[in-house]
């Protein structure tokens, strides 16, 4: 699995539309429909079994037969080439598929799963096509989402775009743009700056400034990372961890 | 007096702000003068040893992240540092060996270095993921099967976990932390 920044350019096309379901499913369990983890798990369960197909022609380059058509085959074949993923993962794979997804998919229409088992269905399936693929498939998936919750805020009312913690409050210009970072994942610095101004925030930046700051602070154990797909700024783990300290400070 | 010298004057502070200089040219002319101002109303201030004052550092070091966890943890301080086992920078805990331990344990150290060293009672389970996954830890299977894993052993609360999607230890979660640094720190 990649450790840094996932680098969307390189991205196979038969995995786009893998990433296409990861977002779908982040769409669905993050709005208001009652039964949204039931769908979510539905997707996801899609997007994993998609992903063992593409990953077995194109990747393991095996020729698919009559017998991949039965999931317990493709599932037992994918998992002889990943060796370095725990048994515990597919285990957990195989119970959501058998108890959960079967049910709620021809059966049950009134049962859905809590958030907490919804969590760790995605991240079992996200692993396994992070490792599958070499590529950090949640976060890409992470990052689209965000984008199209940008490009089209309307269409899920429940997601908030507001900024995590107020920019006034902070007094320190690399944090100031960590939270504009975080909060409208800016192609140019001229989101950044109007970020601001929205905020109220005396502090504005120019290009040279902004990309100071981002690129001194760029790389796996710093604040933030570039998408190249997205051509956007994003935040990394470390940038997370820290913005969740400057909400404790508030 | 000896020849290897010559005495001109001598200095003498009476007060504080206020020093006396008086020409000599002998000792004995240095002692008379000293019991000159001893006998009369002048009193030669004698300086009080004062402690000096505690270093900033120092201050800040017995009350660094690090600090309060080698102390809650029963360490010898700077043992964490010593042992390459953690460290903080810009208060971001960082694993100096993250795979010279097993995952659960690598996610009870980090929690605990939130909890103590950092002196947050929880932490928000995308913060915490962030975190770990800033360590670079090489793991077979993802970060909420681990937790789940360390829910069901009791040292993660439950409720806090399943009503706010945070984290934080639990008393036997705790203790359990503290004996993973210890051993840490030993091996």
């Amino acid at each position: 699995m990649s450790d840094g920044s996932p680098k969307l350019s390189t991205v196979a096309p038969w995995l786009r539309g893998i990433i296409d379901t990861l977002v779908g499913a982040r769409l669905i369990s993050q709005s208001a429909i009652p039964h949204r983890n039931r769908l979510a798990v539905i997707l996801l369960d899609s997007a994993f079994e998609t992903s063992c197909r593409a990953y077995l022609t194109h990747k393991a380059k095996i020729k698919l037969g009559d017998s991949h058509k039965h999931r317990e085959n493709l599932v037992s074949t994918i998992k002889s080439k990943l060796s370095n993923i725990d048994d515990v993962v597919w285990e957990n794979i195989d119970y959501y598929y058998t108890e959960i997804r079967l049910d709620f998919y021809h059966q049950s229409a009134a049962k859905t799963i809590t958030d907490v088992q919804l969590l760790e269905y995605q991240e079992a399936i996200e692993f396994v096509i992070s490792n599958a693929f070499s590529t950090r498939v949640d976060e890409l998936a992470n990052n689209e989402f965000q984008q199209l919750i940008k490009n089209e805020s309307l269409i899920i009312e429940t997601v908030s775009t507001a900024p995590v913690t107020a920019v006034r409050n902070v007094k320190d210009k690399i944090f100031k743009v960590l939270i504009a970072v975080a909060t409208v994942h800016p192609k140019t610095v001229d989101e950044i700056n109007d970020f601001f101004k929205k905020e109220g925030d005396s502090l504005r930046l120019k290009k040279d400034d902004f990309l100071n700051v981002v690129a001194r602070n760029s790389g796996s154990k710093n604040l933030f990372y570039y998408d190249r797909q997205n051509r956007s700024w994003e935040i990394s783990g470390t940038g997370k961890f820290k913005l969740s300290q400057l909400e404790g400070e508030r | 007096m000896s020849d290897a010298y010559k005495l001109k004057e001598v200095h003498i502070q009476i007060q504080d702000g206020v020093t006396l200089i008086a020409e000599v040219s002998s000792v004995a002319a240095v002692w008379a003068l000293l019991d000159e101002l001893g006998s009369g109303e002048i009193k030669v201030i004698k300086h009080k040893a004062t402690s000096k004052p505690p270093q900033n550092n120092e201050e800040k070091d017995s009350d660094s992240p690090t600090a309060r966890l080698e102390s809650k943890a029963e360490l010898t301080s700077g043992s964490l540092g010593a042992k390459k086992v953690l460290a903080f920078k810009d208060d971001v805990p960082e694993l100096l060996k993250p795979n010279a331990i097993s995952i659960t344990d690598a996610v009870l150290i980090l929690l605990f270095a939130v909890e103590t060293g950092l002196r947050k009672n929880k932490i928000e389970y995308e913060s915490f993921k962030g975190l770990y996954e800033a360590q670079n830890i090489k793991s077979g299977s993802p970060l909420a099967m681990t937790v789940t894993n360390l829910r069901n052993a009791g040292y993660l609360d439950k409720k806090v976990y399943e009503n706010e999607k945070s984290l934080r230890l639990t008393a036997k979660g705790e203790s359990k932390a503290i004996e993973v640094l210890k051993s840490a720190v030993q091996s």
